[in-house]
């Protein structure tokens, strides 16, 4: 296949694949933005269902995987496109997510103030990837992880002529097999390798620019579905525009998508859309958008080992969500006291998907994948605040989050899927603050080495909670009428 | 009756606090600057008469300098691609902190360097890359380095190839130097080396994956967030104040100061993301898409790569370098070689018959062996080249092991 059109199977291939599944399972979009949210939730879900589908092929010749995964990727549309007519013939009419008319809730129309706000974001948000595209095709492979792990195993596949388990130097050493290779880190999932081998199947070789627009497009994959999921919550578009920009304008973000090749963007990505799915499925209550996020949480622990940490997250806000009023507070404050209480006599087992068995004991975890860390402050502050507040790496993120929610701590706790992303956003960052400040984890953080890069797979996430707590109507905090056309405060 | 002139007379001083306010905040604003610039009280605004180098005071140590009207044109085609002039001089680091340039011609394919002999050391020269200069640069040399210190005895600039540019796509250098000079201590240079500091080209590092290239160190860019938001918050309470807003109006002005914060960080940013991908563009052109980290050692690899050990059938290559980095990236880029970086003391188990990549002399070889803690390992030393040995590791014979 020629160049050019391997480089439109990478974007359009995922693209077909994924939106049909999320056409299926959440019905017909209605209007550009839900369909723009719809692309790209698509391109991602399609992205990671692809490198999955490869692990259905029994050591498949690397040059053919492309070709190899197209019955499966057909079979799937296939499916897909009958749920989704299946859909459409029993609810009648298609289901409205986001209609042209207005409807009950809906923002008013944009003034031209606001209109020239959004398409000003628009452009800077156009230009941060266009930018980063152009960089990610011409850098070569930059980043350390990127050449030891995520790019170096796919290149090893590709280089062996077969797609064979990666083992330990040592192993590989001693090892007879002729197809076997080394990696620095085999027991890392390989979900982010199979995409980028994929990719090289898809263009005929082992282009490493090529290759590197993975990255650039998963970034407007993820700009377009936080833009489209804003919408579909009624957040007007000037606002979500402004959530979008703010989230494709973070330094660090832009430094992933122009040296492609680390899987942390990916988790970012999968896990906002999952949580917006999720808020979505909650507040609509549609059993296609709570199906979609399971689906997306399911795969992060296939793409990062920490995915196996936000899945529990979000799964156990998921359980949170759907209790009683009185009981979702009753429920933490019970099991902080049960966990106080039995910590210092014996230890917690906690089962984590791709961890396995967790052992939570008084000063300590165990976790079977990592060894045990010891639990005990370490003094790690000035670092961590710097990274924050005085570095580069996320403009005024971290400035806005406590002022925002001090302004808008009562519409958290009066709205149902504010309050669920809202302790999800408290239990990703409190995990991250336990890992940072209480294991050996903080030299990461001494020698910035992780800490951000943690940090980013949950700052979009962030990102879109600070624009929904923002956009939701309500206990006469001040808003910035930017939509009405007139200030007013 | 009210008075119909009334409210144009009550907006008149209001316009007026607010004019005003705006401009004592940017006037705080300044201050902030300079004290950011220069955390040093009792410095002159300027630092009096600079240290300026003679044009005919330099020599070219590679290539050729000639005058330029009052500056200097230097002249390269080396092979490694490099071109250096010096001049003698003889000043106290302590006493003349910055450095002011003006160099014309650098092409985005070249990094310049500053260099400078010492009294101490006078037969070592120490180098820091500076900034590429677009018009009049200043430079820090404080922050720049931890070696200007002492009696300075020479003064050089260096030109290089720009990072992950192979020297031999270098077109020949003409590049025409206007101004140099050491300035002393004092705000103005100070802080103008903040400005420049800002404004200038800082390419992509193996750090930036991590900290998007950020990091408080003495010899990095001090960031421009804090000074940002310092200004957002001058200029929100100091036009809060003079309008008397209400609580209302304290907050949404908040919001819009952040966001306008937000953008003028953006727009720093596009401006150094777009200088990155300008100069990508341009080495990416000359280098006819051979860009790499390290040229010369992936030149070195890209040769051993082509040696008939290892293209005459597969085998097996154990990489054991120096350092991490030459432990692991040579794996990647000797694809699609098997390779894989691992420890010297692991070598015993590899089966006879497998190569081993050493680099950055990580193993001692004599008398036909690998000596690990003192053991021989039977090798034959097939390739040196720059930095790397490759070696065959032969089968044990009877007193080998």
């Amino acid at each position: 296949m020629s160049m050019a059109a391997g480089v439109l199977a990478l974007l359009l291939m995922p693209l077909a694949l994924g939106t049909v599944v999320v056409v299926a399972l959440a019905g017909r979009p209605r209007g550009a933005a839900a369909w723009t949210g719809a692309l790209g939730s698509g391109w991602v879900l399609g992205a990671v269902a692809i490198g999955l589908s490869t692990l259905l092929l029994s050591r498949p010749d690397p040059a053919r995987v492309f070709v190899a995964t197209l019955p499966w990727i057909a079979a799937i549309v296939l499916l897909a496109l009958g749920v989704a007519w299946l859909h459409h013939v029993r609810a009648g009419k298609a289901v409205a997510t986001l209609g042209s008319a207005q409807q009950a809730g809906e923002p008013p129309p944009a003034s031209t103030r606001a209109t020239v706000l959004w398409w000003v974001l628009f452009g800077l948000t156009a230009v941060h990837l266009l930018l980063a595209a152009w960089q990610a095709v011409l850098l070569p492979t930059v980043p350390w992880d990127a050449w030891t792990t995520w790019l170096g195993r796919a290149a090893a596949w590709w280089g062996s002529g077969a797609v064979a388990p990666m083992l330990p130097a040592a192993d590989w050493l001693a090892s007879t097999d002729a197809s076997a290779r080394a990696t620095l880190a085999p027991h890392y999932p390989e979900t982010v390798s199979r995409i980028a081998l994929w990719a090289a199947s898809a263009v005929g070789g082992w282009h490493t620019g090529t290759i590197h627009l993975l990255w650039p497009l998963l970034g407007g994959a993820l700009a377009c579905g936080l833009y489209g999921q804003l919408r579909r919550a009624r957040v007007a578009s000037t606002l979500a525009m402004a959530g979008t920009f703010a989230c494709l304008s973070l330094p660090l973000l832009n430094a992933h998508l122009s040296l492609a090749g680390y899987a942390d963007l990916w988790i970012a990505a999968v896990l906002l859309l999952a949580l917006l799915h999720a808020l979505h499925g909650w507040r609509a209550r549609s059993t296609g958008d709570l199906l979609l996020a399971a689906l997306l949480a399911l795969s992060l622990p296939l793409i990062k080992l920490e995915g196996a940490v936000w899945l529990v997250c979000l799964a156990a806000v998921a359980a949170w969500a759907m209790l009683p009023w009185r009981w979702q507070w009753a429920l933490p404050v019970a099991a902080v006291v049960l966990v106080a209480l039995i910590l210092p006599f014996a230890a917690l087992p906690l089962p984590v998907p791709g961890l396995g068995v967790v052992r939570l004991s008084w000063g300590e975890v165990a976790i079977p994948a990592m060894g045990t860390l010891e639990l005990y402050w370490r003094p790690v502050t000035t670092q961590v605040l710097a990274s924050l507040l005085a570095f580069g790496n996320w403009h005024l993120l971290w400035y806005l989050l406590p002022a925002i929610v001090a302004l808008r701590w009562r519409t958290v706790l009066a709205r149902r899927e504010l309050r669920a992303a809202a302790a999800f956003v408290v239990l990703a960052h409190g995990f991250l603050f336990v890992l940072f400040f209480f294991t050996d984890a903080s030299a990461w953080a001494e020698n910035l080495t992780s800490v951000n890069r943690l940090l980013l797979q949950v700052a979009p996430a962030t990102i879109a909670w600070l624009t929904l707590l923002w956009a939701a109507p309500g206990d006469g905090a001040i808003r910035l009428q930017l939509d009405a056309g007139r200030d007013t405060a | 009756m009210s008075d119909p002139a009334a409210p144009a007379i009550r907006r008149r001083p209001r316009g007026a606090r607010t004019a005003l306010a705006i401009v004592l905040a940017l006037a705080v604003a300044a201050l902030a600057l300079v004290a950011y610039a220069a955390p040093r009280i009792g410095l002159p605004w300027r630092g009096g008469d600079p240290a300026v180098p003679e044009p005919d005071a330099f020599d070219a140590l590679v290539g050729s300098v000639t005058a330029h009207g009052e500056g200097l044109r230097v002249q390269s085609d080396a092979p490694s691609g490099q071109a250096l002039v010096a001049a003698a001089v003889d000043v106290d680091a302590a006493a003349y902190r910055f450095v002011r340039y003006r160099i014309d011609g650098v092409p985005r394919s070249l990094r310049v360097a500053f260099g400078w002999r010492t009294a101490a050391e006078p037969g070592r020269w120490r180098w820091a890359p500076l900034p590429f200069p677009r018009g009049t640069q200043t430079v820090d040399l404080a922050r720049l380095t931890t070696d200007w210190d002492g009696r300075i005895v020479a003064i050089a600039l260096l030109l290089l190839p720009s990072e992950l540019l192979p020297a031999h796509a270098l077109p020949p250098r003409d590049v025409r130097v206007l101004d140099l000079r050491l300035e002393r201590d004092a705000y103005a240079p100070a802080t103008a080396a903040l400005l420049d500091e800002w404004r200038a080209y800082h390419p992509w590092s193996g750090r930036s994956i991590n900290t998007a290239g950020f990091a408080l160190g003495q010899h990095e860019p001090r960031p421009l967030l804090p000074w940002v938001a310092v200004l957002a918050a001058l200029l929100l309470v100091a036009v809060g104040l003079a309008r008397r807003w209400p609580w209302a109006g304290w907050l949404r002005a908040a919001v819009l100061a952040a966001g306008a914060a937000w953008m003028l960080l953006d727009l720093a940013q596009l401006q150094r993301l777009s200088q990155r991908a300008l100069h990508l563009h341009d080495n990416h052109r000359l280098a006819a898409g051979a860009l790499a980290i390290q040229p010369a050692l992936t030149q070195v690899l890209a040769d051993i790569a082509a040696l008939p050990a290892l293209r005459e059938r597969p085998r097996r290559l154990a990489v054991v370098g120096g350092n991490a980095f030459l432990g692991a990236y040579p794996v990647y880029a000797l694809a699609p070689h098997d390779a894989a970086a691992v420890r010297p003391a692991a070598l015993p188990e590899a089966a006879p018959g497998t190569l081993v990549l050493s680099l950055g002399g990580s193993l001692e070889y004599r008398g036909g062996a690998i000596w690990i803690d003192g053991a021989p390992l039977a090798a034959t030393l097939l390739h040196e080249q720059g930095p790397a040995q490759l070696f065959e590791l032969r089968p044990a014979a009877e007193g080998d092991r």
